[in-house]
């Protein structure tokens, strides 16, 4: 009995085991994980580790350089910006903000993606139609446009933002799980049980979810990136979240009134900083994803 | 094949209704365009004789009959800020912003395609990490803040190219570049994609089991494969980078359509906003319908299956 216990276990490895096995070999995609996992401690223990407050300190104090300049101070490392305020501290606050936007905003559009593409695939006809029509709407305008037209239309507010995020970045998952519901539908496994008299929510839950879920993930992963880009963006553009709220997108598009002179150059750089290094680990962490769950490189 | 072109272009048509609809009841959505526009301050005489000029009091169904009839005489509205039609404000705009998008473009693909597809051809190499690495850049560093950084360590201490306006050929360089950033990086990561794709063709395998050399076989029959998707990326390609030069445009100061949509969007300038929208969806639309005729008459198997 032991012994046929351990056969299985050799023949069929757990997901688990797997991303395991996988993990070692994948230097991006450590990396990914590594700085993935740095933003999101950052964010929980803002906090902690933040010296001030995002909004603590006064003009006095304003555009100082950062520790290894000449005229720093280390009681402020990266610096302080035009409002006195310590940028250091604001960067660490600011990895809530594009880290919220990023899991809530995919998150959602995850989820009417799921709802909406799976009825789609289901229903067909005159539903399918109308989501379909929706798709390609959304997609035909550029997606930049789209989203500071409407940002401007509902006004500053973190919920605004992810709803935004949340609405029009659903034609992307729609379209996929469109896609995968029907390829998936035709497979032999997915016939068989149906023919065993499997109902429709059966087949939907056992066979065809849990064979799209690591696609769905990948996506996921790759939309919560560009979400926190163009976060960044509307932030920069003044679209966003309310200009005091240390988003990093807020903070960069501060410095823009130095760009004439060139000076002061810190109260970009590093907000920008930050927003390239978020952005890179979960890039990496999602081809690493990739790479895991599509089945031909297993 | 002329079947194809027709539903084709109804499909066009379709999606420029819808977005026309989206156009005309986005301002709408909120429930009040007039407070939208107006500033807070104003009286209610005010408000009332604003709805009144601009037709806000009239049935919803009015308002948009009014609105379609005008779109079919190609009449956007006029601009709240400078009471001109916008599409005289769209006219003057669009050279500059064809101008950086078009050289963009260019410098894209040029880049672009050579590196993603010695990246797919010839996998793990050197080439193929120094692709990865440019395609993965441009997800990781927004254009934005390139832009700064160019004009910070670069444009500022060497004083010689201008960092605003269009004044001259040297001040096309720095925008053009940090436009086309982005727009390399997708190229790369597409080409380098579409090739791969490709290589693992039985076709190919015959060819390197034939005894021809990779880079006989990279140009006469990978490259000549992957060409198709390829052209087809350019197309979206342009509009995306029309929609990125909303930000470069901002910063350099350049005169054209982003500049125009950020300051419209500041002065709370919604006809000129709902305008400049509708051109973008309606460019945007016309150059996926004009790409998709060139992938038919260029790809044999569609021009076949189709005619």
């Amino acid at each position: 009995m032991t012994k046929i216990k351990n056969v299985a276990v050799a023949a069929e490895p757990s997901r688990r085991q797997k991303i395991r096995r996988f993990l070692p070999r994948d230097v991006g995609g450590t990396i990914g994980i590594i700085l993935t996992a740095f933003v999101i401690l950052t964010a929980v223990f803002a906090e902690q580790i933040a010296p001030y407050g995002y909004k603590e300190g006064s003009r006095r104090d304003a555009r100082i350089p950062p520790a290894w300049v000449e005229g720093g101070t280390t009681a402020h490392l990266f610096g302080t910006d035009v409002q006195g305020w310590d940028i250091f501290s604001r960067i660490v606050y600011g990895s809530q903000v594009s880290l919220t936007v990023g899991i809530f905003g995919a998150g959602l559009a995850a989820m009417l993606g799921v709802i909406l593409g799976t009825m789609a695939a289901f229903f067909g006809g005159l539903v399918d139609t109308i989501i379909t029509a929706f798709v390609n709407l959304i997609l035909s305008v550029p997606y930049l446009v789209l989203v500071i037209v409407i940002a401007t239309i509902f006004g500053r507010s973190l919920f605004n933002v992810i709803l935004i995020f949340g609405v029009t970045g659903s034609p992307i998952f729609i379209r996929m799980i469109r896609g995968e519901v029907f390829r998936i539908r035709e497979q032999e496994y997915v016939l068989a049980a149906r023919s065993l008299g499997a109902t429709s929510p059966r087949l939907m839950a056992r066979h065809i979810f849990p064979n799209l879920a690591g696609a769905l993930i990948t996506l996921a992963t790759f939309e919560m990136s560009s979400m926190i880009f163009y976060e960044a963006g509307l932030s920069f553009l003044g679209l966003s979240v309310p200009p005091d709220v240390p988003s990093w997108g807020n903070m960069v598009s501060a410095g823009r009134r130095f760009l004439v002179t060139g000076s002061n150059s810190w109260i970009a750089v590093f907000p920008g900083l930050a927003i390239a290094i978020l952005s890179l680990g979960i890039n990496l962490m999602g081809d690493w994803l990739r790479d895991v769950f599509d089945p031909r490189k297993r | 094949m002329a079947q194809y072109f027709i539903r084709r272009l109804l499909q066009s048509f379709i999606l420029l209704i819808g977005v026309s609809i989206i156009v005309f009841f986005m301002i709408r959505l909120t429930g009040d365009p007039v407070s939208l526009m107006i500033s807070r301050d104003a009286t209610m005489e005010q408000r009332q004789a604003f709805a009144e000029a601009n037709g806000f009091n009239r049935p919803m169904s009015t308002q948009f009959v009014d609105y379609v009839g005008k779109l079919l005489q190609g009449d956007l509205g006029n601009s709240l800020q400078y009471r001109v039609p916008a599409t005289q404000l769209i006219a003057q705009r669009l050279p500059p912003t064809f101008e950086l998008a078009f050289l963009s473009l260019i410098l894209a693909l040029v880049i672009g395609i050579p590196l993603g597809a010695v990246g797919g051809i010839y996998p793990n190499s050197w080439m193929d990490v120094l692709s990865r690495f440019i395609g993965l850049l441009g997800q990781t560093i927004p254009s934005f803040w390139l832009a700064m950084l160019l004009v910070f360590f670069v444009a500022v201490p060497i004083d010689f190219l201008p960092t605003f306006g269009r004044r001259g050929i040297e001040s096309l360089i720095l925008p053009t570049f940090a436009l086309a950033f982005g727009g390399v990086s997708q190229l790369v990561r597409l080409t380098r994609a579409t090739v791969m794709e490709v290589m693992g063709e039985n076709y190919i395998r015959t060819a390197a089991a034939k005894g021809l050399n990779p880079t006989y076989i990279g140009i006469h029959y990978v490259l000549r494969n992957a060409a198709l998707p390829i052209i087809s990326v350019t197309g979206v390609q342009f509009t995306y980078l029309l929609g990125g030069s909303v930000y470069i445009e901002s910063i350099f100061s350049w005169p054209g359509l982003g500049t125009l949509l950020e300051g419209a969007i500041t002065n709370r300038d919604f006809p000129l906003v709902q305008a400049i929208t509708f051109f973008i969806a309606l460019f945007a639309i016309s150059v996926n319908f004009l790409t998709d005729l060139i992938y038919m008459l260029v790809d044999p198997r569609i021009r076949s299956a189709t005619s």
